[in-house]
């Protein structure tokens, strides 16, 4: 083996760093899945029967459907008898403050290096924390109330504000949408709720940290966001899972409602376990996020994705109003056997809608990469517009970049363009940051730093650092 | 300082330096002219580690230390220091993020401990100033976009920056204007002191008017054939290398 | 009893039967034997194939095709589907049967070149026939390269000796002729080691309600070898065209299509290159102009199997009336094929409110060290350009026309003949008449 090609292999073996599990008694439901498994789920949350009916609605679907294998990925189909699709720690009734808060679970954080402390005084974050499906803790709730924020967990939504729920709950991912969204309508245990008034600009980032806890159990999340007219809100979410042997599913799903003239940024970073080298164990992540714009109004995604075994992802806009605005930007690492098969849809309906995607894709290992896209401009989106990027930097020659876009137009006053490119990272590159005394990881950690930029740039400040150090993580062999 | 013997070097099977030797002293500058392909460039890329050109033959030693052993990333830890004649693009890359993880990795290398922002700045400042570079260059991506005399710059003001014992030029004057030569000249003197030196490797004499050389070799076919003073370079650029080739053939005979 | 539901795939099966085939040489029979197992596995194309996302077969497959000669031939009709100023060696088929008697046939066995139909070569040149004839098409999933495989008719056969050139370029015509008419013409040509061959294949109607044109054609270019095809499809309105080309190349050769789909009712176009030999160049460009009805998909696969190739693709495209266009090329980089250059770019412009592109550029690669890109655009004419034309005092009509023949110049720049080229512009000037037309009113 040639030099370089130890050094890249060496920097691109990095093992997971947060894989530690936490010990928490936990609450679960029987493994597998039967109309009783959502009736416990639905008792066990106090829920109203229109709600229950709602979810049964959705298992009767999803037992008609078939799972998906049109994606550029290999795994063994999970067994969804196999799967417990409730835990929650232990119920202390409800929380006042974060001293409540099993310290197992704050401990946890704290060793993934973003103790809620630190994060409440993080330039006005406020957490609302999902650990194994049941919102443990929420902060800054009071400050956002005063304006009529609403930001809490889904099963706290249902309860108090449910004619908000119940209206927008499956308007942009109906239950039937496909396989993994009418499961997780089925069975989601929890997840966040955010709700934006009139006019109201949120005046923090609204942040969940997500992490998958207990062994053998799948996550359905359900986020439900809801800006109203000419209203502004920026939501991260953040997600990291401890190192298991056994694959977990995960299959959330996202809403996002931006009303006329509102603005929605989605920013995520994602780390969950991918597995070790050999590609055992990891998280399966088959994730449906969409979001619908009306009139004047914008929604942009922006994701990092260094985790998971294999990952499923499509955040997608549906551009209805005129004028409204789509964005997706995405870096999305590889490595080991690492399989992602991630992109977006861009679906212009409305006269002189906007979309913009960029994405970029890294390979390393013997992970396989691929983008696939959807941009349609129907008859009626007068003057729509698509401007798409995406490019490819292949590490070493062990591992696979994919690129499969749709473009589709009906409208002749539509402008649609897209660009793609491969490459490696440049000898000459390397070479040059060697002659200049940068070791050859690093020298590959800052062209992947640059090959990035114009998505990082996109997410916010104290993310974006936290996003770049995982890029390193991911593929260094050392702390970066 | 730099103790080249017999050093024989090929690329994909062609061998280019057919056994070159060079001794090269603190305090010194050395000037290597050669015709197109005659290896200067090769001797250049030999001594920064470019894997592409394999040594078969001789040894080059550096303050004592066996070079061919290091890693192109060790060599210039030590202090050797190439300046590119063709600078690589590193799109996204900004210059003062990549001077700075240069200027720390070397550091490190060297046993000190990383300069602390206000210091980087200071210095920064300063050694921009040395080659008239544009503050605003530093924010662009590393030689992206660069005018050619603004890639050259560069590679000075790379080169001020990471303070090396022995500082390659290779054609560093190649496509520079007056003023541009003139610039990257000046930062070149400004770095020579008695504790480095300088080898420039060029194809003109134009920039021996410059950086005064202490020696002038002619490199002819993978080897040095002729050594002399600055004079020999002045005589190089009026007769050109035919009359040394033809003296060497007399030699022979 | 249980009801026997007879499936499109069966009816249009069954209505291919009835050809008699068994005078060929048994390695021939073998592969219209392989075909018809083939196809008992796969099913007639829908939407639900992902190949077949965009183009809906339904219609095509209620219809009663079958293979059947053509009834009267005259010369004269036949002389219109030479091209003009041409100076070529024809091939003539009608309904995929041949035509000796308009054809130019070179069956000498000491020339360098030989240029006539493939049931002849199959009898009297075996040698060269059996090592190539369905070699390429043995992809067990495509319905109709199948068909074609098990029920072609006839086609040319063009081959030329090592080193040797063909003197002058050979055009095939192939016809169809009379309702109901399937037909499923077969084109070998075999380009030997640093030989050189250049084929226009030209696809026309003389009558029909409704016919089929199923055809196929398999390019094999040696060692060093230059090879350009290209491919004219004018088909009337009634005509459905499904083709498939195949090139296999060796080292060091260089493979040069140039598409142009120009009119019929549904096209669909099948390019499979392999660069099985480092060094070997493929050259793809389309040069698609449409208008009224028609739906055209094009659909390229470009496989880097070997190091140090290259493929360069251009495809562009104008959309007028209600007319459809779909591209859909991939590009596939073994992980052995390390230095691979591959590039990739579909241009559309829509001219009308009822127009349709449809675009799928892939790239799917497993070696590291490669340069590949794809561009897509779908748009109108850039309207500053033709802002600054008609602020020249050009007419709104003559700067779209301009602006048009820059626009698939690029592409039609590639077909070397002149005549052809001719051809070529003319065949997109009849399309895009009315539409100038219009806009001078």
């Amino acid at each position: 083996m040639k030099e370089e090609d130890k050094i890249i292999e060496e920097a691109t073996s990095g093992e997971y760093k947060y894989g530690f599990v936490s010990d928490i008694e936990s609450e679960k439901s029987q493994k597998g899945l039967t109309e009783d498994t959502i009736r416990f789920i639905s008792e066990k949350k106090n829920e109203p029967s229109w709600l229950l009916d709602w979810r049964l609605k959705a298992f009767k679907v999803w037992e008609q459907m078939e799972e998906p294998d049109w994606a550029h990925i290999s795994y063994p189909k999970p067994d969804f008898q196999d799967i417990i699709y409730y835990a929650a720690p232990k119920p202390k009734k409800k929380y006042e403050s974060l001293d409540e808060v099993d310290p197992e679970i704050l401990k946890t954080f704290e060793r993934l290096g973003v103790p809620i402390e630190e994060q409440k005084a993080l330039a006005g974050v406020a957490v609302d924390v999902v650990m194994d499906s049941v919102s443990v803790a929420t902060t800054f709730k009071d400050k956002l109330s005063e304006l009529g924020i609403i930001f809490c967990s889904f099963s706290e939504a249902v309860q108090e504000h449910p004619e908000l729920v119940q209206k927008y709950i499956g308007s942009v991912v109906p239950q039937r949408d496909n396989f993994y969204s009418a499961l997780n309508s089925a069975v989601f245990s929890d997840g966040s709720f955010c709700y934006i008034p009139k006019g109201v600009r949120c005046p923090m980032e609204l942040s969940t940290y997500f992490r998958i806890n207990e062994a053998n159990t799948g996550q359905f999340e359900r986020t439900l966001i809801i800006a109203d007219e000419g209203s502004y809100v920026s939501y991260l979410e953040g997600c990291t899972a401890p190192q298991r042997d056994e694959n977990q599913l995960h299959a959330a799903v996202v809403e996002i409602i931006a009303l006329d003239r509102a603005e929605v940024k989605y920013s995520t970073v994602q780390n969950w376990y991918p597995g070790d080298k050999k590609g055992r164990g990891g998280i399966y992540n088959f994730v449906t996020k969409r979001g619908i714009c009306h009139h004047h109004s914008k929604i942009s995604w922006t994701q990092v994705e260094t985790g998971s075994a294999v990952t499923w992802k499509y955040p997608s806009c549906i551009l209805k109003g005129d004028h409204s605005v789509g964005e997706f930007f995405s870096v999305a690492v590889t490595n080991n056997m690492q399989q992602a098969d991630t992109g977006t849809k861009m679906i212009h309906l409305g006269k002189n809608t906007k979309s913009t995607i960029v994405s970029k894709g890294i390979s390393a290992g013997k992970s396989q990469n691929s983008y696939r896209g959807l941009v349609k401009v129907a008859k009626g989106a007068q003057g729509a517009r698509n401007f798409s990027q995406c490019d490819s930097l292949l590490i070493g020659a062990k591992c696979g970049a994919h690129t499969f876009p749709y473009i589709e137009c009906q409208n002749k006053s539509a402008k649609v363009e897209h660009e793609a490119t491969t490459s490696k990272i440049g000898e000459d590159q390397l070479f040059y940051c060697n002659q200049r005394g940068i070791k050859t990881d690093k020298a590959i950690g800052l062209i992947v730093n640059g090959f990035c930029k114009n998505v990082m740039d996109n997410l916010p400040m104290e993310f974006a650092i936290e996003a770049k150090k995982l890029l390193e993580i991911s593929l260094e062999g050392s702390v970066g | 300082m730099l103790k080249i013997k017999g050093l024989k070097a090929e690329i994909e099977g062609k061998e280019i330096l057919k056994g070159l030797n060079l001794e090269v002293n603190p305090g010194e500058v050395h000037a290597i002219m050669g015709p197109n392909g005659s290896g200067k460039s090769t001797l250049a890329s030999v001594l920064a580690g470019r894997e592409e050109y394999e040594v078969t033959a001789g040894s080059v030693h550096f303050e004592g230390k066996d070079l061919l052993e290091l890693a192109p990333e060790e060599r210039a830890g030590e202090g050797v220091f190439l300046a590119f004649q063709y600078p690589v693009e590193i799109p996204g890359v900004s210059n003062i993020n990549f001077i700075k993880t240069a200027v720390n990795e070397v550091r490190e290398y060297r046993g000190l401990p990383n300069l602390e922002t206000k210091e980087f700045m200071t210095l920064l400042k300063e050694k921009q100033q040395l080659v008239e570079l544009s503050g605003k260059l530093a924010n662009r991506s590393v030689n992206e976009g660069f005018s050619g005399g603004e890639k050259k710059r560069n590679e000075i003001f790379q080169m001020a920056m990471l303070d090396p014992k022995l500082g390659v030029l290779d054609e560093t004057d190649s496509g520079l204007d007056i003023d541009a030569l003139r610039i990257v000249s000046h930062g070149v003197n400004e770095l020579k002191s008695k504790d480095n030196a300088f080898v420039v490797v060029t194809h003109y004499q134009r920039l021996l008017d410059y950086i005064v050389p202490d020696y002038v070799h002619v490199l002819l076919d993978g080897k040095i054939v002729k050594t002399g003073s600055k004079e020999l370079a002045l005589e190089l650029e009026e007769k050109g290398y035919d009359w040394i080739i033809k003296e060497l053939e007399e030699e022979k005979l | 009893m249980a009801t026997l539901t007879v499936t499109d795939k069966d009816r249009f099966l069954i209505n291919q039967e009835g050809q008699d085939f068994s005078h060929e040489a048994k390695t021939f029979i073998k592969i219209r034997e392989l075909a018809l197992k083939n196809l008992k596995g796969l099913d007639f194309p829908s939407n639900k194939l992902e190949d077949w996302k965009y183009t809906n077969l339904k219609e095509l497959g209620k219809l009663e095709f079958r293979p059947q000669s053509a009834a009267n031939i005259h010369a004269d009709k036949i002389n219109e589907f030479k091209i003009k100023n041409l100076d070529a060696y024809f091939l003539v088929f009608v309904n995929g049967f041949f035509e000796p008697s308009f054809s130019d046939v070179i069956e000498d066995k000491e020339s360098d070149f030989l240029v006539t139909n493939l049931n002849t070569a199959k009898k009297e040149f075996i040698k060269l026939v059996e090592p190539h004839l369905g070699t390429q098409t043995r992809a067990k999933d495509q319905f109709f390269v199948n068909v074609n495989s098990a029920f072609s008719q006839d086609g040319a056969f063009i081959y030329v000796k090592s080193k040797a050139k063909l003197d002058k370029p050979v055009q095939i015509i192939h016809l169809v002729d009379g309702d109901l008419v399937a037909a499923y013409p077969r084109n070998l040509i075999v380009v030997e080691k640093f030989a050189q061959a250049k084929v226009v294949l030209t696809y026309d109607t003389i009558e029909t309600h409704s016919a089929l044109c199923n055809s196929i054609n398999e390019v094999v270019v040696e060692e060093g070898a230059l090879v350009q095809l290209d491919k004219i499809q004018n088909e009337n309105t009634n005509t459905y065209h499904i083709s498939a080309d195949f090139a296999h190349q060796a080292k060091d050769s260089t493979f040069t299509i140039n598409t142009l789909p120009a009119n019929g009712k549904v096209i669909r176009n099948n390019l499979n290159i392999l660069l099985n030999g480092s060094n070997s160049t493929a050259n793809l460009f389309g040069a698609i102009c449409l208008n009224g009805n028609i739906h055209v998909d094009n659909q390229t696969f470009v496989d880097h199997a070997k190091p140090h190739c290259e493929s360069n693709e251009l495809y562009k495209t104008v959309v007028n009336d209600q007319a459809t266009a779909i591209f859909n090329g991939k590009i596939y980089v073994n992980k052995i094929a390390q230095k691979t250059n591959a590039f990739q770019s579909n241009a559309n412009i829509l001219l009308s409110e009822e127009a349709k592109a449809n675009a799928k550029p892939q790239l799917e690669i497993y070696a590291d060290d490669v340069k590949c890109s794809h561009g897509c655009t779908i748009g109108q004419f850039d309207d500053e350009a033709l802002f600054y034309l008609r602020a020249r005092g050009i007419k709104e009509s003559t700067a779209q026309k301009v602006l048009l023949d820059a626009f698939i110049g690029e592409v039609l720049d590639h077909i070397s003949n002149e005549a052809v080229r001719a051809y070529a512009n003319q065949l997109i000037a009849k399309n895009f008449k009315s539409q100038f037309a219009a806009l001078k009113n």
